[in-house]
């Protein structure tokens, strides 16, 4: 039988073929960003008890606060050039780490693909869109940092009156070249793996950048040490291999401070080096990252067994390890969850493993430079292993998968209790203490003195009864929240500055009772009121009902 | 066995429902329809335990959905229409997932898992050798539908079951469902696809602007109405103006 089709139906006269535009069309640029900068500002990255969402202002107010403490170095009366690099350093780490933490929803957001990936936008179009709407959040955040030394710079020695304008030139150049860097290791890795590979190399390849924006701002404080005081001097070689001071050297000839052959070479890294990467990174790899891209949005048609598989019972086996410790039923759903989306969401990893770096850096740091004492890496890995179960337990309430969560809405679970306690249980499990048994035994087999570490059980007794104050603020329910920009730098400050406080806390404690030997003494007190403040904590947490929306 | 008294729901000055009243015995399987912001979903979430009333009751299978919202959803499945499921996981694991929410045994929930997969033609390496993410639409949809069954609720809302299904996949799933009724199972479905409701529902209820504006079956809607299909009554029921003769002018417009 021969099956006539129906000719096709004219809605209207067809568009006239457009003019050729120009790449990258800025005019699309243009309405791109705006889109960017409208969902970045209207996104609900935390709540406030009423629900209000308080958006962008939140983190921009607790990295102002950040920078606020920093700007009092200024009164120590440093040179221009130390406090312009010290901000820059500080500013590099955590607008590279913003930078790193958002790029993977900014870059690579496959809902988005359905929307934009059948337009006609040119690949380098969306690139450059994507990467000013990066840099205009980075810039934000930069000059929340900023907004108190930039003034408080003026009493450094050598500062002249416009020493806030030369700071925010340098500062934009350094953010341009964060994002520049960043856009262009993503497009390199799209270029050079395959989708297959392109989620596990791109989130270690975040690992290793984190590990450099630290090492980049941890050797500022060093050099410092080993040279004059409390001074750098521009001339020293290593310093040109050191973004950071390239910015620094941009406000120095600003300034009119220092205009030396170093300096100007410095300065002229920091002002040609962004261009040519991010010139490289539109030019050249656009293509490749428009591919990946809508690879990363596509969807298999036949139910074919895939190479890259995933392995049976996997995940099941460590919970069957702990079935003793995890033996409600949804308690144990919620650990598998957690399980499976740390090992396999990109979203989540590229959040989450970064933060791994710290475990390597600060022992390697505390082993090669011993002028802060051996104490020093301990303190600090146990201090970042205390910030882990809030951090990664506020990163996965977000998720482009945060429909699903419905889920827990409609399930007969009376609180949120048990969820909490297996997601709490998967951070502690799969990333603390793998964490700290990285840094112990990078500590263990650098340091001379193995006494130091004892200093840090104060601490690790502690933190499983710290992972559970989270628990003590609203529902937790995981996934449940649109990933929205700004929210992991949100989250990556507030653990800094809240949920490691405990952590240092008993440390000190721990120091200064080796000190003043009655550190045993100590650990039976602490075992004690752990053993009391625990079990209340517990009970407040399970005390509290799933609220429905409404109620 | 649902009984709604009075029924309400505001947001702010907004009224969402406005005061329903309806009783669906057992095994009875109901068509609800409405236009696009009628309320629909608004219902279905309280009626779910998710959405707390602002006026009026409601009992599912007995039990009051305000006062005691834990059994209620122990005792009803959902569908929600975004489909939406943790792509991270694979369906097996997934599925074991929402079985432990419902205190299902793992033995257990892997026998019904299995059941259910050689109903939808999920083969065991679907099932278990990839994420929720690598699944198409449909087969997602599948895996939606058996978490929503997997607990054997006795009563069942769809919202917008269909979507993404196959042809096959959906004349297998309308066969489900009515079998699911007639094994006394109360199913209430949300739809906007005319068609099937009229052929698979023994009752239509149509909600407008948070009020029901028709309830009964379909050929009693299309005598009452006068009117040859389900799509017509709806039209005539929900429908501000003529939207048959408003196409013809927009594609006019558009031709010129």
């Amino acid at each position: 039988m021969t099956v006539r089709l129906a000719p096709t139906v004219a809605v209207g006269p067809q568009s006239p073929r457009p003019a050729a535009r120009p790449v990258p069309d800025l005019s699309q640029v243009r309405t791109i960003l705006r889109v960017i900068l409208r969902r970045s500002t209207r996104g609900r990255m935390i709540a406030g008890r009423s629900g209000k969402p308080r958006g962008l202002i939140f983190v921009l107010v607790m990295y102002g606060v950040l920078g606020g403490f920093l700007s009092m170095l200024a009164f120590a009366h440093p040179d221009v050039f130390t406090f312009s690099l010290v901000m820059g350093a500080y500013t590099f780490m955590v607008a590279g780490m913003t930078m790193v933490g958002e790029s993977s929803t900014m870059l690579f957001d496959p809902a988005e693909n359905d929307i934009l990936g059948h337009r006609p936008i040119h690949p380098r179009t969306l690139l450059l869109a994507k990467s000013l709407g990066m840099i205009s959040l980075t810039l934000a955040l930069g000059l929340a940092i900023n907004l108190f030394p930039m003034f408080a710079g003026l009493a450094t020695r050598g500062a002249r009156w416009w020493f806030p304008l030369a700071h925010v030139v340098s500062l934009t150049l350094l953010v341009l070249f964060c994002s520049a860097a960043v856009v262009f290791v993503y497009a390199l890795l799209a270029r050079m793996v395959s989708r297959r590979t392109f989620d596990t190399v791109a989130s270690w390849s975040q690992v290793v950048v984190t590990a450099v924006l630290i090492v980049s701002y941890q050797l500022v404080p060093r050099l410092m040490d080993r040279m004059q005081g409390f001074r750098i001097d521009a001339a020293n070689p290593i310093l040109l291999f050191l973004p950071p001071t390239w910015f620094a050297a941009v406000t120095q000839v600003l300034l009119g401070a220092d205009t030396g052959t170093r300096t100007m070479a410095m300065a002229a890294a920091a002002v040609l080096a962004t261009p040519v990467i991010g010139w490289a990174a539109l030019r050249y790899l656009a293509g490749d990252y428009a591919r990946q891209l809508s690879a990363l949005g596509e969807t298999p048609v036949a139910a074919k067994p895939e190479p890259h598989a995933i392995r049976p019972r996997r995940g099941i086996r460590v919970d069957a390890l702990l079935a003793p410790w995890l033996r409600d039923p949804v308690e144990r759903g919620a650990f598998r969850l957690a399980a499976a989306y740390l090992g396999r969401d990109r979203d989540v990893r590229m959040r989450i493993y970064p933060q791994l770096a710290l475990f390597v850096v600060f022992p390697v740091i505390s082993i090669i430079d011993r002028s802060q004492g051996s104490r020093f890496g301990v303190l600090l890995s146990v201090y970042f292993a205390a910030t882990i179960p809030a951090s990664m337990m506020m990163t996965l309430k977000a998720s482009p998968h945060h429909a699903a969560a419905d889920l827990f809405r409609y399930a007969p679970i009376a609180g949120t209790a048990s969820i909490f306690h297996g997601v709490r249980k998967a951070s502690l499990v799969l990333l603390v203490v793998p964490a700290l048994i990285i840094s112990g035994s990078i500590l263990w087999f650098g340091l001379p003195d193995h006494h130091a570490l004892l200093t840090a059980l104060p601490a690790l007794l502690a933190l499983p009864t710290l992972s559970l104050l989270t628990g003590l603020s609203g529902d937790y329910i995981p996934l449940s929240l649109p990933p929205t920009t700004g929210r992991q730098g949100a989250i990556n400050v507030g653990t800094m500055l809240i949920g490691g406080i405990g952590g240092i806390v008993f440390v000190v404690l721990g120091i200064i009772g080796d000190r003043a030997h009655w550190f045993w003494n100590l650990i039976v007190a602490e075992v004690a009121a752990l053993a009391i403040l625990h079990p209340l904590l517990l009970r407040g947490i399970r005390a509290r009902r799933l609220s429905r929306e409404g109620e | 066995m649902i009984v709604l008294e009075q029924l309400a729901k505001s947001y702010g000055a907004q009224e969402a429902v406005r005061g329903i009243s309806l009783e669906i015995p057992t095994g009875q399987l109901v068509g609800l329809l409405g236009p696009n912001g009628a309320g629909k979903s608004t219902t279905i979430k309280m009626l779910t335990g998710m959405l707390l009333p602002t006026s009026g009751t409601a009992q599912v299978e007995g039990h009051d959905i305000v006062r005691d919202p834990l059994e209620v959803k122990r005792l009803v499945g959902y569908v929600p229409e975004s489909g939406a499921v943790f792509e991270a996981l694979t369906a097996r694991e997934y599925l074991r997932f929402v079985a432990a929410l419902y205190q299902i045994p793992e033995k257990e929930a892997d026998l019904r898992i299995d059941r259910f997969a050689a109903f939808f033609d999920l083969a065991p390496a679907d099932l278990s050798g990839k994420p929720l993410s690598a699944f198409s639409k449909g087969m997602r949809q599948k895996v939606v539908i058996t978490s929503a069954l997997l607990h054997n609720p006795k009563t069942v809302f769809f919202d917008e079951p269909l979507n993404g299904l196959d042809a096959n996949a959906a004349l297998s799933f309308k066969t489900l469902i009515t079998s699911l009724a007639r094994d006394g199972k109360t199913i209430v479905y949300c739809s906007h696809i005319l068609d099937v409701v009229e052929r698979v529902c023994e009752r239509v209820i149509i909600i407008h602007e948070g009020r029901i504006v028709a309830d009964g079956t379909v050929q009693a809607l299309r005598d009452q109405a006068g009117e040859p299909t389900l799509e017509r009554v709806f039209n005539k029921l929900t429908a501000t103006e003529n939207l048959l003769a408003r196409a013809e002018e927009f594609a006019r417009v558009l031709s010129q």
